[in-house]
């Protein structure tokens, strides 16, 4: 083939451009630490990456999820324990008086214990938590139990995604805890405790006697929430750790197919330096050969 | 036998031929990196006059060039063009869909469904209301954004395609001209060609299939005759007008020659034109436009189903049957209005986060539910949301892509056929320097018969003294 000047002049304008833009991309990749820099670089990779940040962000909102949720369980932990606590010690009361030497004192001091534990258990109840009432379920803007012990909120449970297509229970209402409403054999505490009060005008050995199975009962009805309680929160533990897991394991997947190897990268870019120098040289060797120089 | 001054005649014609045909190879040589010229070739014949020689004559002086080739380089140069222009446009959505960077559509989907996760954490919440509200409002925003950014480069195109539409009007002009003076200067004796109008001609020519849809032919007289989306735009020494009509999307006219006035839009957007111009208005007109229908197909789905289930939960104060995002009127244009509703913007606790009235506070299910929409597989024509986005914006970088490998390939195939041309038509520095010596020794040579003619005569006119 014939090889006109402007054959030359376009190849060599060509192959420099070419190169320069090689080492361009080449530099981006280097100094951006990424192998997508724009839409054109690979598509695969950005519908993955976007992909990969709705994951991250979806990790970060399980996180806050697990920590409302810890916070809250937490809560109910304390809760729980007290009521176990108050419980556990009026049924030590009515044990110890249940054969008393002095009527009149033992029913002084059992009338003392039940307003103690009544007043607490009232605080324990109607607990809040950022204005709302922890036992109250979707009625949470009042007070879960009345003054007389009745029962205001309703069974709502709300459910809370802590890991992806895992729901937790959100709230535990007092119904079950505190009403025994749903447990075989469950009482009112409250009404327990205005059983013994109405006893004990009476009779209060026998009052003591009648209504230690029914304390008994509410501090069962305790203990099995505070076991709910503890399996919610050790549950929250382990999903803790897996969603750490899954944040490694997505960081992971994300540098293999988004953060560029520099090794690689930098080779490339020595590569495409390499490759300009000798364009360069080449081009410049070529275009000073002309049948001009030997016409002197 | 011819006399001695005939040999006098034979050296001049030699001087006068090669003097001629060095000021040829300087044209050359001059214009060797002058944009379409072809290189001349001087075509030398002996002189004859009654049966013997008389020297050398020019027999022709005509450029070298080949039709065929030219006509390849148009049209890959054509198509190059297109893709050119198609780059130029497609390029721009970038700026609109910045998914690199994550910061468009797709973090605002995600963390609008997220902030009602968070919601549900804390129904009664006021922060996490607003915060429900604030990112409605963002993601609303973004979509806006997006869409009314491709809008905006749809327009931002209108005064291009106008510049385009003038250009091309002084070239099928200058083609028209040119093909006027090609036949009124042709050279009856045949010796010369008209070289450099034609090399103009056939650059116009070239221009015109870069910048737009043509196809040319060459008719009985010479004319170049240009015919543009499919309809004859210059014929012979007329040449036809074509008109930018102003618009939300400026649309093209031919005002053929008949006077009639054809709007060729559509024909100059197909997928299989060619030319920057046809390129503009294919992104323009074909893939701007689905894009756009992507984005309006998702704001319609997302305030759709976003509203249908708000609809039906309560708010703080018990309400109910209220939208979330004001529900666009039509899904044409949905992405452009996509707007969160006033009354929750202005107060956050009528979101209704509850299926309970009763236990508006408390209940988190609708919540729950709105956030659940985020992970339906089958909310946007049998995507999620995000998939549905994912994929539109897949498809905006494959095509990038493409085009990109696409234009790579085309210019190499465009340098290739130009090189093939030049191969033919242009100037070799090389070449011509060679020609200069073998004129300029021809030369020399002839002057030195002149001399040795002018010794014989001097010889001669001695005889007498």
């Amino acid at each position: 083939m014939r090889v006109a000047d402007k054959v030359y002049y376009t190849l060599m304008q060509r192959q420099v451009q070419q190169s320069r833009k090689r080492l361009a991309d080449a530099s981006m990749v280097v100094s951006s630490g990424k192998k997508v820099n724009d839409m054109a670089d690979d598509p695969l990779t950005l519908q993955r990456s976007m992909r990969n940040a709705t994951e991250e962000a979806n990790l970060d909102q399980y996180t806050s999820n697990q920590a409302h949720l810890t916070a809250r369980y937490s809560l109910y932990e304390e809760q729980f324990n007290e009521a176990y606590d108050l419980l556990t010690n009026l049924k030590s009361v009515m044990v110890a008086l249940s054969n008393p030497v002095n009527v009149d004192d033992a029913r002084e001091e059992l009338l003392n214990e039940l307003k103690h534990t009544e007043e607490q258990l009232q605080a324990v109840v109607n607990a809040q938590d950022s204005g709302q009432y922890i036992f109250a379920g979707g009625r949470a803007d009042q007070p879960a139990f009345d003054d007389l012990g009745i029962y205001q909120g309703d069974s709502l449970e709300n459910q809370v995604e802590m890991l992806p297509n895992v729901n937790m229970d959100a709230n535990i209402t007092g119904e079950r805890a505190f009403a025994g409403v749903g447990v075989d054999g469950g009482v009112n505490v409250f009404e327990v405790i205005a059983n013994i009060r109405t006893m004990l005008e009476t009779n209060p050995q026998e009052a003591a006697l009648e209504n230690l199975d029914g304390v008994a009962q509410a501090i069962e009805q305790v203990i099995q929430e505070q076991m709910r309680v503890g399996v919610g929160l050790s549950t929250l533990q382990s999903a803790e750790y897996t969603l750490e897991n899954l944040k490694l394991s997505l960081v992971e997947k994300r540098q293999n197919f988004e953060d560029a190897d520099y090794v690689t990268a930098i080779t490339e870019y020595q590569a495409q330096e390499y490759a300009l120098n000798a364009s360069l040289q080449v081009n410049s060797d070529l275009l000073s050969r002309s049948l001009l120089d030997y016409l002197r | 036998m011819a006399g001695i001054n005939d040999i006098l005649y034979t050296a001049r014609s030699g001087i006068l031929v090669n003097q001629k045909a060095i000021q040829i190879t300087g044209n050359n040589v001059s214009n060797v990196n002058t944009p379409g010229y072809s290189r001349q070739q001087v075509t030398l014949s002996p002189a004859v006059a009654a049966g013997y020689g008389l020297g050398v004559s020019m027999a022709q002086v005509r450029r070298v060039h080949d039709g065929f080739l030219t006509q390849q380089v148009n049209l890959q140069a054509g198509t190059k063009e297109f893709l050119v222009g198609r780059q130029f446009v497609a390029q721009q959505l970038e700026t609109v869909l910045p998914e690199v960077d994550n910061l468009g559509v797709n973090s605002a989907l995600t963390n609008f469904f997220n902030s009602f996760k968070e919601l549900s954490n804390n129904v009664s919440g006021n922060a996490e209301r607003q915060m429900v509200a604030a990112q409605g409002e963002a993601l609303a925003d973004k979509i806006n954004q997006a869409y009314n950014g491709v809008v905006n480069i749809q327009r931002n195109l209108n005064q291009d395609i106008e510049a385009e539409v003038e250009r091309i009007n002084t070239l099928m002009g200058e083609l028209a001209d040119l093909n006027q003076k090609v036949a009124v200067m042709a050279d009856p004796t045949g010796a010369t060609d008209n070289a450099e109008l034609r090399d103009r001609r056939d650059q116009v020519v070239k221009q015109l299939y870069e910048m737009a849809d043509v196809t040319t032919f060459t008719d009985n007289d010479g004319h170049i005759n240009l015919m543009i989306g499919n309809h004859i735009a210059v014929q012979g020494t007329r040449a036809a007008e074509l008109t930018a009509v102003a618009g939300n999307l400026t649309r093209i006219e031919l005002n053929t020659l008949s006077g009639t006035g054809i709007d060729i839009t559509e024909r100059l957007s197909s997928e299989n034109a060619s030319g920057r111009l046809s390129g503009v208005l294919y992104e323009r007109d074909i893939k701007l436009e689905e894009v756009k229908d992507q984005l309006d197909q998702l704001a319609y789905s997302l305030a759709e189903q976003v509203n249908l289930l708000h609809r039906g939960g309560f708010a703080l104060d018990g309400s109910t049957d209220r939208d979330f995002f004001v529900m666009p009127a039509d899904v044409a244009g949905a992405a452009g209005s996509l707007a969160v509703n006033q009354e929750i913007l202005d107060n956050p606790s009528l979101i209704a986060a509850a299926q309970d009235a009763a236990a508006a506070h408390g209940d988190n299910r609708n919540a729950v539910a709105i956030a659940e929409l985020m992970n339906d597989s089958n909310t946007v024509n049998g995507s999620s949301f995000h998939g549905y986005y994912t994929a539109m914006v897949g498809q905006v970088s494959s095509e990038l892509s493409d085009l990109e490998q696409d234009l790579e390939i085309q210019t190499m195939v465009t340098d290739q056929a130009e090189a093939y041309q030049a191969s033919v038509s242009g100037v070799s520095i090389d070449e011509e320097m060679v020609s200069l010596i073998q004129f300029q020794r021809a030369f020399e040579a002839s002057a030195k018969i002149m001399n040795t003619v002018d010794e014989m005569l001097q010889q001669i006119l001695a005889l007498k003294q």
